[in-house]
């Protein structure tokens, strides 16, 4: 098993590194940048000191060739962790970006746990009952979900809220306590607002989990193990618990790598119509920007994030199932 | 320990499957004995309902199988006898039963065993669940039934998983798994179908040993004469879900009285036959299991079919001398049938 952990991580360097050096590649592709529209606006009359600009240049090489502007970023991320500077907001890209992946980071990881607590009991229920009321009632419920599009889910949910329990909508704070320090009465606030994004966020997910945990689990139930297990005197729950539901479990564990890479892509549109402070929408504005820096860390810690989220779930699969930890 | 009366009597049995398309009578009135320490075998062509007799006596038949009729009746140690066709098929009462007094092995080691458990696990269980031990003493005695059964470095194969091991080995886990808490009863469901012919009959002396080290009846179930002239002391052939023709392995291959057993034991493959002399096949197809023949089901392909006597009704079990039992007019009750209807 620790061999195995090991060869992935040593096999995860190249990767990372070939990912950096496409996500340059992709920030540098389109024709023009953002010092070329700033200088163009320093000529216009606009507000920007040529002294800015000779720092900015100067800094990170923007002047040199391709190679050395890229081995000027890296090293600047590896030896300072500086990502570089936002030319649109003027301000570092680490400072623009941390808060906000670990939004982002809360929020994929407790709409996870919600996924997980609602697909799991159901996906075996429906399983066990194959073709009874619950089954078809979950079925509808679940293409319902799959159907409905998330932004029109958060339309509703956020009339409801307003409506009904006459909640501030949109964001994950009140005004109150959008640019506070974090304190308890800051997470209180949070933890109200949270629901609603959790809910559009993972209902289609819950509903595709209980079709999956549906399908693996009836494909197990009836496999020779499991009579095997009932020819040994082994009660109903006891066997079920054992194993058929044990080994339809990888597609659970699979559902881990799902949640660090959609950190910082997922949920664009239900960030943007929830208006959430969570990296979607930022990476969306850099991108249209052409604000280099910016755009090319997000695309940077996108891909690492999957890469690790992909590890991670991979490590949890090889712990859980013996066939790939000795094959 | 009791020795008066068989161990298991099943009288009757039928298990029906009862499906969209209609109901299928998978075992459609079986009768058989065995007796203690004995080896009763079940032969037949696939799809003829062994396997569900067996699981029937268990209650293990998969959904949406019944027992719609018949009784299982097993002796216990105590000389008591206990139905286990009018048991909660999950009830505790029967759960007792299943791995303690009759435990089973099947067809396919590969997917018989569970792939994420580790062997040791898989064995050691079926003892936790009988008998009121700890881990360790469990596990000691998993190691010991694992030297028995073959299996070298028992403490490496304990944490073993299935995959590891080759299918001789796998058929020595399960074998051990069922043996371990001593059953009077093995079914052993045709457990050497999947293994090459070396390994098949290593298995097969494997489990003739364990059975005289321990006293238990063992019921095979098989389509192999070959097996069946090698291991067993009484024989019943079963086709369609019935019995036809049951008798001691010396008189069944010596004098088959069935049409079909005649058939069956004409198809075995003899050394020396010329090109020639083809084997023989059964002629004739199995019918669908919806579309069965009215009266004897073998008589489309009977070579003795009488019109108007066999595909008129069923014919009664008749029981000859030495304990055998035939399911065929040629030796009785179509006189008797006749004489009803003038
Ligand atoms: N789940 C089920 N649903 C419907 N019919 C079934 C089901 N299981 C078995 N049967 C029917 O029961 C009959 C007997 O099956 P069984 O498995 O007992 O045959 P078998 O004699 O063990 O054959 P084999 O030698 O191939 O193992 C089959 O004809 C099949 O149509
Ligand atoms: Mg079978």
């Amino acid at each position: 098993m620790l061999t195995y952990i090991l060869r992935r991580l040593v096999l995860m360097i190249p990767t990372v590194v070939i990912i950096s050096l496409v996500s340059f590649a992709i920030i540098q592709l389109p024709p023009g940048d953002y010092l070329t529209t700033l200088t163009a606006g320093l000529e216009a009359g606009e507000q920007v000191s040529q002294g800015q600009l000779h720092y900015l240049t100067e800094r990170y090489g923007l002047d040199k060739p391709l190679h050395v502007q890229y081995w000027r970023w890296m090293s600047g991320i590896i030896l300072r962790g500086d990502f570089g500077q936002s030319f649109e907001w003027n301000r570092p890209v680490k400072d623009l970006i941390w808060e906000r992946i670990g939004l982002s980071f809360m929020l994929s990881l407790s709409t996870l746990l919600f996924v997980w607590a609602i697909a799991f009991p159901i996906g075996i229920l429906v399983a066990v009952r194959q073709y009874s009321l619950w089954d078809y009632f979950w079925t509808f419920i679940g293409f319902i979900g799959l159907a409905t599009p998330n932004f029109m889910l958060a339309l509703i949910l956020m009339y409801v809220a307003f409506r009904y329990f006459g909640q501030s909508v949109g964001g994950l704070f009140s005004p109150d306590f959008v640019d506070v320090p974090w304190s308890w009465a800051r997470v209180l606030d949070m933890l109200k607002h949270l629901w609603i994004p959790i809910i559009v966020l993972g209902t289609s997910q819950t509903a595709s989990l209980i079709r999956i945990m549906r399908a693996n689990l009836l494909d197990e139930l009836h496999k020779p193990y499991v009579t095997t297990a009932r020819a040994k005197g082994m009660s109903e729950i006891s066997l079920l618990a054992k194993y058929p539901v044990r080994v339809a479990l990888n597609p659970f564990v699979s559902t881990v790598g799902w949640v660090l890479p959609r950190l910082v892509s997922g949920s664009v549109v239900t960030a943007v119509v929830l208006n959430l402070p969570i990296s979607g929408p930022l990476m969306l504005r850099a991108l249209k920007a052409q604000d280099m820096y910016l755009a090319g860390s997000f695309i940077l810690l996108l891909s690492t994030l999957t890469i690790i989220g992909t590890l991670l779930s991979d490590i949890l699969l090889a712990w859980l199932d013996p066939r790939i930890r000795y094959t | 320990m009791n020795t008066q009366g068989p161990l298991l009597e099943v009288q009757d049995l039928q298990t029906h499957f009862s499906t969209d398309e209609g109901v299928v009578k998978a075992v459609d009135g079986v009768d058989f004995t065995i007796r203690q320490g004995e080896t009763f075998c079940l032969v037949g062509e696939s799809g003829c309902g062994k396997s569900v007799t067996a699981f029937s006596i268990l209650q293990i038949v998969q959904d949406p199988g019944r027992i719609v009729r018949g009784s299982i009746h097993l002796r216990q140690d105590d000389g008591q006898t206990l139905d286990l066709a009018a048991m909660d098929p999950k009830g505790r009462a029967l759960r007792r039963i299943r791995g303690r007094d009759i435990a089973m092995i099947f067809q396919e080691p590969m997917t018989s065993l569970s792939p994420v458990h580790t062997v040791g696990d898989q064995i050691s269980e079926t003892l936790r669940l009988h008998a009121p031990i700890d881990k360790l003493q469990a596990r000691e005695q998993t190691m010991a039934i694992l030297t028995r059964v073959g299996i070298p470095r028992p403490e490496r194969h304990f944490h073993a998983y299935p995959f590891q091991l080759s299918g001789g080995m796998r058929q020595r886990v399960m074998i051990a798994m069922a043996l371990i808490c001593r059953p009077s009863l093995l079914i052993a469901d045709e457990p050497t179908t999947a293994l090459d012919v070396t390994m098949q009959a290593v298995i097969l002396d494997l489990i003739k040993e364990l059975q005289g080290e321990m006293g238990m009846s063992v019921m095979l179930i098989t389509h192999n004469l070959g097996v069946v002239a090698e291991v067993a002391d009484t024989v019943a052939v079963m086709y369609l879900g019935r019995i036809v023709e049951s008798a001691d392995v010396y008189s069944l291959f010596r004098e088959p009285k069935h049409p079909y057993t005649t058939a069956l034991l004409r198809s075995i493959p003899v050394i020396g036959l010329t090109k020639q002399e083809r084997l023989a096949t059964i002629r004739g197809m199995v019918p669908h299991p919806f579309n069965r023949p009215h009266g004897c089901t073998f008589h489309p392909r009977c070579d003795h079919f009488m019109p108007g006597v066999c595909n008129r009704s069923l014919p009664p079990i008749t029981h000859l001398e030495g304990g055998r039992t035939v399911r065929c007019f040629l030796y009785g009750g179509a006189d008797t049938r006749e004489r009803e209807e003038r």
